[in-house]
C-alpha cells in the first residue's frame, strides 16, 4: 500500500470562497463575533452555575482598531490549537452526544475566518475559566499563527488579565467603513438584536441591543412602537407569535407591495439574525407582512443565511399560516373596521392565499373586492347580487361593460390576478348563478331579434358571411346598446391565438413560418370568431334594405376591419389590404 | 392631434400587473407600439409577453411573439445595443424550446430550427451551453443514451450570460441522472440544492422535486416520492405554467394524501382547458387520472367547475368519476400516442404504462 498524504489546505483559497461564495458579504464578521461571544458566555453560564454577569464590549479606534471582548468560558492552550487553528473544527460540535446545544449558535468552525474579509490580522487574547494562563494568538490569512503567553507579552505584562476571549481586528485597506461607530452600531443592532447578553460599545452603559424584556407580553400599542422603531414605518397590524419555532411579530405594512418581495425582515435564529429574506420560512403571501422573528429547532445553512429544508422547517410554516390566520379570524369578530382597512391595502395578498386556502377564503370573502359592470363590488355584495357572468379578458371586458349595463345585467371582470379562480369559487361555495362568460357564449348574451327581422336579414347576413369567410368569421345579428356601436367582434382565445401565428407567419419565412404552419396543422376544426351586427344601429338598419350583395359583402369586410380596431385587436396586412381595396370599391361606387 | 407614444409610461404601467391582466396589457402594449413604428417597444414588449406565457401560461404561445422579435431584430438590430444579441438568442429560445411539447412539429422541423438557432448562437457568441441542454431535453422522449450524452457536452462546455441559473442547471442534471437511473450521481447535484446553497430562480428547486417524484413513482417507491411531492405542492402551483408540477404531485398525492390530491386537482383542472403545451397537459392528464382512480374507489360522482371547453363539459357540474377518469386517460393517451408518433418511439406509450401500474 502505497503511503499516506494530506492534502493541503490553501487558506487564501479558503478566504476567498467565503469571501465572494459562502457569505453575501463582509458584514458577517461581525455576526461571526457576536456568535463566539455569545457562545462562550453560554458555555461558562454552564460550567459556573449561578454566574450571570456575561457582556459583550466592543471598543473601537475609527477607522483603524477594533477590539472585541467577551467575557465567557476563554480558551486553554489545547483548546486554542484545537479550535482556533484548525478549520472547520468547532468547539461547539460533537457535544452532548454529537446534539448542539441548544444555547449554542455556531457550530461549523469557520467563522472566525470571516475576520480574515476585513482585516490582515487577527489577534486573539484568551484566558480560560479552567486554567490561570492567558495567551495570545496571532492567525495571518496565508494560513501561518503564533501562540505565546498574554503575560509574557507587551500587550499583557503586569496586568490582571479576566477570564475571557478579546479578539483584535486592524483594519484593511478599503475595510475602514467597518472599523466606523454608526457601522458597528448598525451591524450590532442588525444581527445581534436579541442576543441574551448585552453589547456594549466604546463602554457606553446602555448596551446596543436592548429590546423590551416583556416583549412578548407587550401591548398592541408598544408593539406597533417597536416595529415602528425597527423598521421605521408606522404598520396598520402586528401579530404576536409564540409558538414552538417562532417567537415574535409580524407587522402589517401600510401599502401595497409586490408580491415578488420577500426581503425586508427580521429572522433570527437563537436570537442571532439569519437573514433578512422570506424564503424559505415564510410562505409566499407574507408579502404584505415585516416580520421580526426569532426562531429555535430550526437548521441554518453552512452560510448560516437560510433555513435547511426539513420537518422542523415545514412545521414553523404552518405554525406561521395558523397564528395568521388565528389572528384574522379573531380580528374579524373583534375589530372588523381594521381588517377592512388592512383588506383594502392587501387585497392582493389575502387574494392569493384565498385561492388555495379555504379557511382564509371564508374569512375574506365578504371583504375582498372585485371589478365588476357596477363598479366594485365585494364578495358580501356578489353573493346577494343574484345572477352574473365573469369574463377573464380586461380589455374585453371594458368593451362589454356598456352591453351589459343597458341589458340591466351583471358582469364581473375576471382578469385580474387570482380572480380567475376566486369568482368561480365564490360562484360554487355559495351555490351563486354566477357563471363564466365564454366568445361562444356571445351569441347567448347579446339579444336575439324577433322571428320576423331575422327571416328578413336572411339574405344580407348571407351576402355578409360570403364577405367574411376568408377571415374565418360569421356574422349574425343581434339587438344591443350602445345604438351608435354598428358592430362588436368576438374571439376565442383559440381564435386570437391563431390571429398572433399568423401574424408571425406573414413576418418570417424560412423554417420558423414553417414550424408555424405546423403548428396550426389539425386546428381547422376550431371554433371561428364572430361579428355581432347591431340591429339598433342605423347603419345595420340602412344595411337590411341592401339589395346589391356585393356591397353587402363590401360592408361586411368594412364592418368587421372597424369592430376589430374597436375591441382592440390588431390588424394584419390582410385586413389592412381589404379595407383598402373596399373602401376604394365604395367610391367607385359613388362616382 | 394623436397623443405622443411613450412606451416608458407604458412599461411602468405593467409593473404591478399580473396574470391574464398582464398578458392583455402586453397584447395591447405591443399594438400600440406597432402602430408608433417605436421598433424599440415593438421588440421590448413582444419580449416581455413570449416571456409571460413562456414562463405562466402555455409555452407554446411565446413562439409568435419570439419569431415576430426576430423579424423587427434583423431589420434593426442595433436598438438594444450590445445586449441585443443576448436577447435576440434568449427569445430564439422560448421560440425553440416548446417544440418539444407539439408533436404536430416534426422532427425534421425542430433540426431545421435547431441549425438556425445555432447559427445566430455563433453569429454572437454566446449560448452554447444553453444550445446543449435544448438537444439534451428533447432527446429525452428519442433516444436516452443520446439526451446524456449532449447532457455531458452541456455539463463540460462554459457557462455564460445565457446560461440557466445555477440551481436550475444542477436540477437538470439531477434529472439526467435519475432518467439514466443513477442515484447517487442525481444526488451529488441534489445536494446544494437540498441545502439552499445556490440562489434559485422561479423553477427551482421545482424541477429537480419533480424529477425526483417521477422517478420513485416510476419505481414505485410511494415513500421516497412523499417528501418531494408535499415540497412541491406547497410552491408549485402558482399559475398554468405549473401544471406539469402539479401533476406530479397528483400522481403521488393520489396514494398518499387523497383528499389533498382532490382538493388540488379540482383548482388545477381549468388550467388545462385549451393548453397547446401538450407534455404540460400529458403531466396533468397523469396525475389527475391517479387522483380520480383512487377516488372512484370511496366515491362516485366529483363536483368541478369546468369549462365548456372540455369534451366531457357537464351543465350540472356533477361529473361522475369512472367517467371521468376514462376520459382523463383518454386524453393522456392520445397525446402519449402523437408524441410516440412524431418521435418513431414507444416513450410516451410506456410512460403512461408506468403511471396506471397502482402498486403502491
Amino acid at each position: 500500500m502505497g503511503k499516506e498524504y494530506h492534502f493541503q489546505v490553501n487558506l487564501g483559497g479558503m478566504l476567498d470562497i467565503l469571501s465572494n461564495h459562502l457569505y453575501k458579504s463582509a458584514d458577517v464578521f461581525l455576526r461571526e463575533l457576536l456568535q463566539n461571544g455569545t457562545d462562550a458566555i453560554a458555555l461558562r453560564k454552564r460550567r459556573e452555575p449561578g454566574w450571570d454577569q456575561g457582556a459583550i464590549n466592543i471598543r473601537l479606534k475609527p477607522g483603524r482598531k477594533i477590539v472585541f471582548t467577551d467575557n465567557g468560558a476563554g480558551l486553554t492552550k489545547e483548546e486554542i490549537h484545537q479550535f482556533l487553528s484548525v478549520i472547520g473544527q468547532s468547539s461547539k460540535s460533537g457535544m452532548l452526544d454529537r446534539r448542539l446545544q441548544e444555547d449554542y449558535i455556531g457550530r461549523f468552525g469557520i467563522g472566525l475566518l470571516s475576520c480574515f474579509m476585513v482585516s490582515d490580522t487577527i489577534v486573539v487574547h484568551t484566558k480560560s475559566i479552567d486554567g490561570k494562563k492567558a495567551y495570545v494568538w496571532k492567525g495571518k490569512p496565508d494560513g501561518t499563527y503564533t501562540l505565546k503567553r498574554l503575560e509574557d507579552s507587551k500587550e499583557g505584562k503586569g496586568k490582571d488579565i479576566p477570564t475571557g476571549t478579546s479578539v483584535i481586528l486592524t483594519a484593511k485597506e478599503g475595510c475602514e467603513e467597518y472599523f466606523q461607530e454608526e457601522t458597528v452600531t448598525r451591524l450590532v443592532q442588525y444581527y445581534g438584536l436579541m442576543l441574551p447578553v448585552p453589547v456594549r460599545l466604546n463602554k457606553e452603559k446602555k448596551p446596543l441591543n436592548q429590546i423590551p424584556e416583556d416583549f412578548m407580553q407587550m401591548g398592541r400599542g408598544k408593539l406597533l412602537a417597536f416595529g415602528e422603531w425597527l423598521f421605521q414605518e408606522k404598520f396598520l397590524d402586528v401579530v404576536l407569535f409564540h409558538t414552538k419555532h417562532l417567537s415574535g411579530a409580524a407587522y402589517v405594512l401600510p401599502y401595497k407591495t409586490d408580491s415578488s418581495v420577500k426581503n425586508g425582515h427580521r429572522i433570527y435564529l437563537k436570537n442571532m439574525l439569519l437573514t433578512d429574506q422570506g424564503t424559505p420560512l415564510l410562505p409566499d403571501w407574507a408579502f404584505f407582512l415585516r416580520c421580526f422573528f426569532n426562531t429555535a429547532e430550526l437548521r441554518p445553512t453552512a452560510s448560516r443565511e437560510s433555513f435547511y429544508e426539513d420537518g422542523e422547517l415545514e412545521e414553523a410554516r404552518q405554525e406561521f399560516s395558523d397564528t395568521v390566520k388565528q389572528h384574522f379570524r379573531h380580528m374579524s369578530k373583534d375589530n372588523p373596521e381594521t381588517l377592512h382597512k388592512i383588506v383594502s391595502v392587501h387585497y392582493d395578498a389575502i387574494k392569493s392565499m384565498a385561492v388555495w386556502d379555504d379557511e382564509i377564503f371564508d374569512m375574506f370573502i365578504d371583504y375582498l373586492p372585485f371589478v365588476t359592470s357596477e363598479g366594485r363590488m365585494t364578495g358580501a355584495a356578489l353573493k346577494h347580487a343574484g345572477s352574473a357572468s365573469y369574463i377573464g379578458d380586461v380589455p374585453r371586458f371594458e368593451q362589454l361593460k356598456p352591453v351589459f349595463i343597458a341589458q340591466n345585467r351583471l358582469l364581473i371582470c375576471s382578469g385580474y390576478a387570482f380572480d380567475e379562480q376566486l369568482i368561480p369559487k365564490l360562484a360554487k361555495r355559495f351555490h351563486l348563478p354566477v357563471v363564466p362568460l365564454h366568445e361562444e357564449d356571445m351569441g347567448k348574451v347579446l339579444k336575439g331579434i324577433p322571428a320576423e327581422e331575422r327571416r328578413e336579414a336572411q339574405r344580407m347576413l348571407a351576402a355578409m358571411n360570403e364577405g367574411l369567410k376568408e377571415f374565418d368569421c360569421r356574422a349574425d345579428l343581434r339587438s344591443f346598446q350602445p345604438a351608435d356601436l354598428p358592430a362588436l367582434y368576438s374571439i376565442s382565445d383559440d381564435v386570437r391565438f391563431l390571429r398572433q401565428v399568423q401574424g408571425a407567419k406573414e413576418s418570417s419565412n424560412g423554417v420558423f413560418s414553417a414550424a408555424l404552419s405546423s403548428l396550426l396543422s389539425g386546428n381547422s376544426g376550431k371554433a371561428l370568431a364572430g361579428l355581432y351586427l347591431n340591429y339598433y344601429n342605423p347603419l345595420v338598419q340602412r344595411l337590411l334594405s341592401v339589395q346589391d350583395d356585393e356591397l353587402l359583402r363590401s360592408m361586411a369586410k368594412v364592418l368587421y376591419v372597424q369592430a376589430l380596431a374597436a375591441g382592440g385587436h390588431s390588424l394584419h396586412n390582410k385586413e389592412l389590404r381589404a379595407l383598402s381595396r373596399e373602401l376604394l370599391y365604395l367610391v367607385d361606387g359613388i362616382k | 392631434m394623436a397623443d405622443k407614444y411613450d412606451g416608458d409610461l407604458i412599461q411602468e404601467s405593467l409593473e404591478l400587473l399580473k396574470g391574464a391582466a398582464l398578458r392583455e396589457a402586453l397584447l395591447s402594449a405591443i399594438k400600440q407600439a406597432d402602430e408608433a413604428q417605436d421598433h424599440y417597444y415593438r421588440m421590448f414588449f413582444r419580449y416581455q409577453y413570449a416571456a409571460e406565457v413562456y414562463f405562466h401560461d402555455d409555452p407554446p404561445k411565446a413562439m409568435p411573439a419570439a419569431i415576430e422579435f426576430s423579424s423587427i431584430f434583423e431589420e434593426y438590430p442595433d436598438l438594444f445595443g450590445s445586449a441585443g444579441g443576448e436577447m435576440y438568442i434568449m427569445i430564439m429560445q422560448l421560440a425553440v424550446d416548446p417544440v418539444v411539447s407539439l408533436p404536430q412539429i416534426p422532427i425534421s422541423q425542430w433540426e431545421e430550427m435547431m441549425d438556425q438557432y445555432y447559427q445566430l448562437i455563433k453569429r454572437f457568441n454566446i449560448g452554447h451551453r444553453t444550445y446543449w441542454s435544448q438537444k439534451s431535453q428533447f432527446m429525452i422522449y428519442i433516444d436516452k443514451e443520446k439526451a446524456f450524452e449532449y447532457f455531458q457536452r452541456f455539463w463540460k462546455t462554459g457557462r455564460d450570460d445565457l446560461s440557466d441559473c445555477r440551481a436550475c442547471e444542477r436540477s437538470f442534471a439531477v434529472r439526467m441522472h435519475l432518467l439514466m437511473g443513477d442515484e447517487e450521481g442525481a444526488a451529488v447535484h441534489a445536494k446544494p440544492i437540498k441545502q439552499r446553497r445556490l440562489s434559485f430562480c422561479k423553477d427551482t428547486p421545482h424541477r429537480m422535486l419533480k424529477a425526483y417524484i417521477e422517478y420513485a413513482m416510476d419505481k414505485g417507491d410511494l415513500k421516497m416520492a412523499i417528501p418531494y411531492a408535499r415540497e412541491l405542492k406547497r410552491i408549485g402551483h402558482r399559475d398554468r405554467g405549473d401544471l406539469s408540477y402539479i401533476g406530479a404531485v397528483l400522481r403521488c398525492f393520489a396514494f398518499s394524501d387523497l383528499e389533498q390530491g382532490v382538493k388540488l386537482m379540482a383548482n388545477s383542472f381549468p388550467w388545462a382547458a385549451g393548453l397547446w403545451d401538450e407534455k404540460m397537459a400529458y403531466d396533468f392528464y397523469k396525475g389527475a387520472g391517479a387522483v380520480l382512480h383512487q377516488l372512484s374507489r370511496k366515491e362516485e360522482h366529483i363536483p368541478l367547475t369546468l369549462p365548456e371547453q372540455f369534451s366531457c363539459f357537464r351543465n350540472d357540474g356533477v361529473y361522475p368519476v369512472k367517467e371521468l377518469e376514462q376520459w382523463v386517460y383518454g386524453q393522456a393517451e392520445d397525446i402519449a400516442g402523437r408524441f410516440d408518433a412524431r418521435n418513431g418511439t414507444n416513450f410516451f406509450k410506456d410512460n403512461l404504462g408506468l403511471a396506471v401500474n397502482y402498486s403502491y
